[in-house]
Order: C-alpha cells, then structure tokens, then sequence
C-alpha cells in the first residue's frame, strides 16, 4: 500500500517537472484500478480479513475494485465522470459502490445511467400489456460517477465489487 | 404465538421455492475478468475534454473436481456406473470391461491413474493376477497402456454460436483437442441428461484486452473504447458414432449413438454454466488363474482417479475364472457280458473290456494325460474289434463328446487325429501285465503331452458359454475303451 502511494506521488513529480513553465493552466486526471479480495487470516490467534491483490479468484469469489483518482495538473478538473463497466462474467454487488459524487447505473450497456430505482425495464405481463420492472443489480452492466469538480492536486477514490460468477 | 410461527414457516417455505436453479453457475479456469475505467473530465472552460483509462485483469483459477466414473455410453447418454457383469472365464485368461472417466471441473486438471486390489478385497481363489488398465481413443484404440496421468478437458459454456457449437470465455479451452469425447448436460428442466458427442474443432479465441493494464500505474491517457473486445472460444461438436468390439468373446458397443447436436433446439439445449467436460474410456483388462478345484475365481479391482484434491474410484470385480473339475470313472465288463459295473468276472481266457471316462465339469484344463498300466494276470489285447492299422498294433480307442473316435496303437507314431481339435494319442510301453498304459486327450494334445480338456469343437472358444454361443460343441468328455485277456 505504502509503495503504492510512493509510486503514484514518483509519477506526479515527474509530470510536474515535464510541464513547460509558460503553460496555461490545465487539469490532468490520472486513474489507477486495482482488483483486490478479502481472505480470512489467522493472526495472534484471532481471525481477521486482509485484503491482497486478486490476480486469480475462484467462481462465487468476490472481486473489489478501488479507482484512485488524480489531479496531478494545475487547475480544476470540471464535470468528472469515472464509468466502469462491469467486467464480463461477473456480476455487481448490490449496494458495495461508494456513495462518491453521483453515482448511476446502467442497463444498457452505457447508453443510459439512471439511479438503481429509476432503472427499470419492459417486459410483457400476463395480460399482454407491457410491465415496467426494476432492474436488479444483477443486470447492471456500468457503474458511473459523476464528480463536479476535482481541484488542482485533488484526489479520491470510489470502489465498487463484482461476484464471479 | 402458534399462529406467527406458522406464518413464518410459510414464509421460508415461499423463500426456499424461489431459489433460481442455475444458482451454481460458474465460470470457467483461465477466464480472464478484464475490468476498464475511463475518467473524463473538462478544463475550467469547459470547451476542452480530456480522458484517461486504466485496466487490470483477474484470472479465474481452477476449482478442482472430482472425476465421474460411469459405464461407458451406448445410446449417447450416461448415468451412473454399472459395473459390466462378471463372464465365464478360463483359468488364465482375461476378462475385460470398458468404462469412461469425465471431467467435472471448471478447467482442464491432470489425473493421476493407478490400479490395484478393491477395498475389501473381493479377490478370492486366483493366482497369478495381473491388473492392467488403458485409455482409449473414441473408437476404442489404445491411446496409452497403464498411463501414470491423463489431462482432461473441461470448461463451462457461456452461449450457443450454432446447432453444434458452444460458446467458452475466450482462452478457456485447454485441454481440449479434435476427437476428444465430451458430455454435455442438455434437454429441459426435468429432463435433463449428459449426452456425449465428439470435438469437430476447438477454437481458443482470446480474452478481452486494455493497453493500459497493470493496475497499478496512473494513467493519464487511453479511453474506454481502446478496448480489444473478447473473442469466445469456441467448440464445435458433432455425432459421436457408435463402435462395436469383441469384449470378452461377445460384442459390446459403445458411443454416443451417432446422435448430431441440435443446441438451438429447445428440448435439446445445453445447459449454460453446467461444465463441459471430457470423457476417456478406460479398458480394464484381469488376468488370473483358478487355484482352487472347489470354487471358482474372482479379481477385484479398482482404478483410481485423484488430482491431488479429489478422488475417484472406479471399483469391480471380475470373474468367474472357471476352476478345473476333472472327473474320473473306470468301469469294466466281461466282453460276454453287456453291464458295465466296478467289478466283473471271467474265467481264464475270457476278454474284459475297460471304459475310462474323463469328465471336465469346470473350466479349461491343461496337459490332461491318463496313466494306467496292464492289470495282473491279464495280457493287453492288440488287434481286436477297434481295428488294425500298418505300423502299429491298436489296442484301444479315445471318443470324445461328438462322438470322433481315433485308434490307439502300442507303437509310438502319430495316430491320425478326426479333426484340427485332436482327440487324443495313447502308448502301451507292452502288452504284459504291469506294462505302462498312457493316454493324452483333448485339443493340443501330443504323442507324449496331454491338451486341453475341455475345448471348443471350432477350437476358438475357451469358455462353454462363448462355445456354445458361436455355435461349437463343448468337448468335455473323453471315453476310453481297452481289452485285455485273463491269462
């Protein structure tokens, strides 16, 4: 984790000094995503979860998925919009994305992103007629977050996790 | 009180029906979760849009499962195991089952193979044994004698391309090659059954792909639509035919019933999220010999499966090897007089006539000879009512149970046998009382060895019930006739 930051606070120094002094000024958002899962360990006798990095998991395993996000320029970044869609052959948690900014999901492979109780789908009912369902978090296929506005040398970071199916 | 707790009950009863049947569903090994985040955002002015991606990928490890032993198919469906019925056996020979091994992983895992006596052991009355096991091709070739491991194929399909193509995660395929045999889980709820057909081809595809992909780099370019979009493997499967082989001297046919995939068929879909998995027949092949004259053998076997986590075992017994049940009966007769009987009486001169009578109620017996010798007071009678022959004085005659007959002379010189299948041979070392009397019967037999007792009239057969079923004669009894005269 400490190395981590080091590396990411390496890369921002080195942005800033590549930048030409007369410059405007002008946002530059970084991200990073990192895929990590909860194991139980034994420690002191005690059992605890750790997090480690998820290289491999197994079917009915969770993956947690936490974006880092920079502002490594030197003027706000306006109207910031992370979108991820959920990875093929997983599907979303209900209720595990952070409440960041606005959060919006989508059903229709990113056209459209609307608030889980807005998101609702057709289907025909016993009568015929058409029925409006709500779309369970199984059908989700994006998560988005909107963020008005990240300043200069602001950052964050939002999280969501996916069960493999 | 009563009447919550009823309520409550019928609530988890209500819970308990809505649990969706395809809740194990499962993805398979090598699978690769690729996750992409793309950030946008504008300057302060909000007339210029910037944006940068970043990716990481998961792979989805192997769950390691046990093998499914089963009988091997015949009309193309498999259940359970069965194991294939104990045959007639000769002491020394082999019996011979075919059964199938398949994957219920969700990726290709190795298999170690190894062979050896059940647990208890139903292994009884043989000696001599020996255990022998190898996979076969889908037509019943050999692919590999007593192998130490076999890689099965298995992964989990995620859709239908075709009528006869599944849908893999692309890169998911290992383990997979043409002529591979799978078993795939179709038909409707209620309904629904393994069905095995042959690998036409096997396509990897690849899984989908992000340059800016190691997850821990902060990215300040790239977008979402960079992304190199999965390409599914893919399967594609025909009718497995049917193979008839000679098992055990009977036919046995196995297969998948040359039934063709129909996957866009309803009542014949695949299960989506249920593993494909390989299936290798395995022959099973025992040798032993009957050690006992008063029970007939039996050889248990199993063959063990394990990939280090599961295991499988594939246990049976084979039999019956038949053991040997060699009778005996000498009876004689004064030739005045018609009754044959343990006793007999004549004056000097009279002739009386001995009837030997060998009997094999059992399984094949080898090197059967009978020694006898001329009995006191009496002299061996040569050229009598059996016949004469050039070189040689006949004294008796050996008749087996078709009733062939061939003539037995003192002199040592290669009676002329009815058929192929000898009859037998004899010597008489002289004609006076003491003098030697030896007799070689059945199929093989020598002037000097005994053969087999009993055998099979067309000489291919070991077993009665093979004989008998191709059409032969069981030839289980030899009858010796002989004279000698009171001195």
């Amino acid at each position: 984790m400490k190395r981590t930051s080091n590396l990411l606070a390496g890369t921002v120094g080195l942005m800033l000094a590549a930048m030409p002094l007369s410059a405007w000024a002008q946002p530059k958002v970084a991200i990073t995503i990192k895929a990590e899962k909860e194991v139980s360990v034994t420690a002191k006798g005690k059992q605890v979860k750790k997090r480690i990095a998820a290289k491999g998991v197994q079917p009915g395993e969770e993956i947690i998925y936490t974006l880092n996000y920079v502002n490594s320029g030197t003027d706000a970044a306006k109207d910031v919009i992370i979108s991820d869609p959920i990875p093929a052959g997983t599907s979303y948690i209900p209720g595990s994305a952070s409440e960041t900014g606005d959060l919006s999901f989508s059903i229709d492979k990113g056209k459209t992103f609307k608030k889980p109780t807005l998101l609702t789908y057709e289907v025909k009912g016993s009568t015929g007629k058409p029925e409006k369902k709500v779309a369970s978090p199984d059908d989700y296929t994006d998560v988005r977050w909107t963020i008005p506005q990240v300043p200069a040398g602001g950052k964050g970071s939002v999280s969501f996790k996916v069960k493999v199916k | 009180m009563k009447r919550n707790l009823f309520a409550v009950l019928a609530l988890s009863a209500v819970a308990a029906a809505a649990v969706p049947a395809t809740a194990l569903a499962n993805t398979s090994a090598g699978a690769k979760v690729v996750n992409v985040v793309e950030v946008t955002y504008s300057d302060t002015s909000g007339k210029n849009t910037f944006t940068a991606a970043a990716s990481t990928t998961t792979t989805v490890n192997l769950v390691k499962s046990a093998l499914n032993a089963t009988t091997a198919p015949s009309g193309g469906t498999v259940a359970g195991l069965g194991c294939l019925a104990s045959v007639d056996t000769v002491s020394g020979g082999t019996v011979s089952a075919i059964y199938a091994l398949s994957a219920t992983a969700n990726g290709a895992d190795t298999y170690s193979l190894t062979m050896g006596d059940n647990t208890p052991s139903t292994t009884a009355n043989v000696t001599d044994i020996t255990r022998t096991y190898s996979t076969l091709t889908y037509n019943g070739g050999v692919e590999a004698t007593n192998p130490a491991s076999r890689i099965l194929g298995s992964a989990i399909p995620v859709g239908v391309k075709d009528s006869q193509t599944l849908l893999f995660p692309g890169g998911s395929l290992d383990g997979f090659a043409a002529n591979d045999i799978v078993l795939v889980e179709i038909g409707p709820v209620g309904g629904k059954v393994k069905r095995a057909f042959k690998v036409a081809e096997v396509f990897q595809g690849t899984p989908a792909s992000h340059a800016n992909a190691d997850g821990t780099t902060a990215y300040t370019s790239g977008k979402l639509s960079d992304t190199q979009a999965e390409v599914q493997g893919y399967l594609k499967l025909a009718a497995y035919e049917n193979t008839t082989v000679t098992l055990n001297g009977t036919s046995f046919t196995f297969g998948g019933g040359s039934v063709a995939p129909a996957f866009t068929t309803p009542a014949t879909a695949p299960t989506l999220g249920v593993p494909v998995g390989e299936m290798v027949l395995v022959q099973v092949d025992v040798k032993a010999s009957a050690s006992s004259v008063t029970a007939d053998g039996y050889v248990g076997y199993t063959v063990n499966a394990t990939n280090g986590s599961n295991s499988t075992d594939l246990t049976c017994t084979a039999g019956f090897y038949k053991r040997s049940q060699l009778s005996i009966r000498k009876e004689v007769r004064n030739v005045a007089n018609t009754t044959w009987g343990g006793t007999a009486t004549g004056n000097p001169q009279d002739i009386l006539e001995y009837r030997i009578t060998v009997k094999n109620n059992g399984g094949q017996a080898a090197m059967v000879s009978i020694k006898d010798a001329v009995p006191a007071y009496t002299t061996l009678v040569t050229h009598n009512t059996y016949g004469d022959k050039a070189g040689g004085s006949v004294f008796a005659t050996i008749t087996d149970s078709l009733g062939k007959t061939v003539a037995v002379t003192t002199a040592v010189d290669a009676d002329a046998q009815p058929t192929a299948i000898k009859t037998g041979f004899g010597d008489a070392a002289g004609t006076a009382a003491t003098k030697a009397i030896n007799f070689y019967l059945g199929d093989t037999s020598t002037q000097g060895n005994g053969g087999t007792v009993p055998s099979c009239s067309n000489g291919a057969q070991s077993t009665q019930s093979a004989c008998q079923a191709n059409g032969g004669t069981w030839l289980d009894t030899y009858t010796i006739l002989y004279q000698v005269r009171i001195d």
